[in-house]
């Protein structure tokens, strides 16, 4: 599925990013938010090694983690768990061709947001 | 899917089969000035479109039959021609990405496997760029998770680890250097609260459809956010580890097995009143011990010190966000890698193969860089010229 502010799991994560890089996202919409590349999302520098980017990947796939869960309430999927999620998003953020709606499906086949029907 | 990609392949091979058919007969009935009406009616975009084939490789044939309608050249120099644009097409980063790696049946292949994959065109001194492929693995063979009380998550690991970046040809890599280890690791980092169940049904609604770009709903969910962060002060997250691997040119013939410890650092202030927190800088710092055992075909055992050896290897990270360009947000991000050799022979330093340093500052936004300034050296390189990335480039 496509970046889609419908999609509690999509609508989540973007105010997750949003707020974790204000004040830089300030008046950035939704929409345009599905587009911020992975590694500007990590905070990646330009030149860093590999197991830089790794870290910084693993870092915030973790920090994702604690805010669904912590502030959204956010349940695994039946046939997910933490370690497959963060797996699964520590993988996706490793990659720099990836955009945040890329990870946006991710988030939403690990994730059960609250209403969400399973 | 593959069947796709036999379609597009027959797809191409058909029009270049059918062209110089379809050529040859017209060419021998048009005069000149059917030849101008031809060349003023030629429309290659209109025509590729209709056609399912990628818009440029199109364009390289269709402009390559319309020159053999109208006599532009001989056959044999509209061949050659013709060879060399469907190169200079195909054989572009932005090209086999789209339609090689983010074909239907590759992108399947690899999507939620460990191995990225990305072609790139890599900048060389004084020469040609060359085509490489940068490749990285990163596959988890176990990793845990330690409970605990307190403030702090605790996780633990085993890893397989690689990357590098491979071109056709090896003497023309400017980033010869493969990365290959298992990592045995433990991290601990910042436990972000778990709040209840009417902070989460109002965190919901200030982020549905309705609300999500509205100002008062961000604000009032950012407040939400802060009143349960800052307790916390700031993101922490430390690793520490040991690494067992090699490191070695794309062929394999220099290489060097590499034992290492290291620690990793990164810190996010989440307050305001600090300098960092305030200015959204985020540092981040690794260093490890490295013992390294290099074989005969390293550079320093060339220059005549095959001996093992210690180094220190260290890397640190500085972003620091600059405010607003074209509307978007602009930040400054440098990075610095360093490889120190300790209590190195003469030999080793008069050859300049005991330390290296590469520095990397960038303006980037969002979606890519803008422009990027490096200068120094990695370990393995062969070639002093072939440096990576050096100087100033605009990514445009």
């Amino acid at each position: 599925m496509s970046w889609n502010i419908n999609n509690s799991a999509h609508t989540g994560l973007w105010a997750t990013v949003r707020f974790d890089h204000r004040p830089a996202s300030k008046g950035v919409k939704f929409k345009d938010g599905g587009n911020w590349k992975v590694d500007f999302i990590i905070r990646a520098s330009a030149g860093a090694a590999v197991q830089d980017v790794q870290q910084k990947a693993q870092a915030y796939a973790n920090k994702i983690d604690d805010f669904l869960t912590g502030f959204f309430g956010a349940k695994y999927e039946s046939e997910s768990n933490e370690e497959k999620a963060l797996a699964a998003l520590e993988s996706a953020l490793s990659n720099s061709e990836n955009t945040l709606s890329d990870l946006g499906d991710l988030v939403d086949a690990h994730y059960r947001m609250i209403g969400e029907v399973e | 899917m593959l069947s796709q990609l036999m379609f597009r392949l027959n797809f191409i091979l058909k029009l270049l089969l059918f062209f110089p058919v379809f050529i040859s007969t017209v060419n021998a009935q048009v005069n000149e000035v059917q030849k101008d009406v031809i060349k003023s009616i030629a429309m290659p975009d209109e025509y590729c479109k209709k056609l399912k084939i990628e818009l440029t490789v199109c364009k390289v044939i269709y402009e390559a039959g319309l020159k053999k309608i109208i006599g532009d050249g001989s056959n044999e120099e509209i061949r050659v021609q013709l060879e060399e644009n469907l190169k200079a097409v195909i054989l572009q980063p932005d090209y086999l990405n789209k339609n090689l790696l983010e074909s239907a049946f590759v992108a399947s292949k690899i999507e939620g496997s460990p191995l990225t994959l990305e072609f790139a065109q890599l900048d060389r001194k004084d020469a040609d760029n060359v085509l490489g492929l940068k490749y990285s693995l990163d596959y988890s063979i176990k990793k845990g998770y330690i409970d605990s009380s307190g403030d702090w998550d605790k996780r633990w690991g085993f890893k397989l680890l690689s990357s590098g970046t491979i071109t056709q040809n090896s003497e023309e890599n400017p980033r010869n250097f493969i990365d290959l280890k298992v990592t045995a690791f433990g991290s601990i980092s910042t436990e972000i609260p778990t709040q209840g169940e009417a902070f989460f049904a109002r965190a919901m609604i200030l982020t549905n459809a309705v609300n999500i770009n509205k100002q008062a709903a961000i604000d009032e969910l950012d407040a939400m956010f802060e009143n349960a962060l800052s307790p916390l002060g700031g993101y922490q997250w430390y690793t520490f580890g040991v690494d067992l691997g090699l490191e070695a040119d794309q062929e394999f013939k220099a290489k060097q097995n590499k034992i290492s410890g290291f620690v990793y650092g990164q810190y996010e202030s989440w307050t305001k009143s600090s300098f960092i927190g305030a200015m959204g800088i985020v540092p981040s710092i690794r260093i490890g011990v490295d013992s390294i055992d290099p074989n005969k075909e390293t550079p320093r055992a060339l220059a005549g010190d095959n001996s093992s050896y210690y180094r220190i290897s260290g890397e640190a990270s500085l972003w620091v966000p600059l405010g607003r360009f074209n509307d978007q947000p602009l930040v400054l991000t440098f990075n610095y890698r360093t490889y120190d050799e300790l209590s190195p022979s003469d030999i080793t330093k008069n050859a300049k193969f005991d330390n290296y340093r590469l520095r990397t500052y960038a303006l980037r936004g969002p979606y890519g860089l803008y422009v990027s300034y490096s200068s120094g050296q990695l370990p393995m390189n062969f070639q002093s010229e072939q440096l990576i990335e050096l100087g100033l480039k605009l990514h445009l």
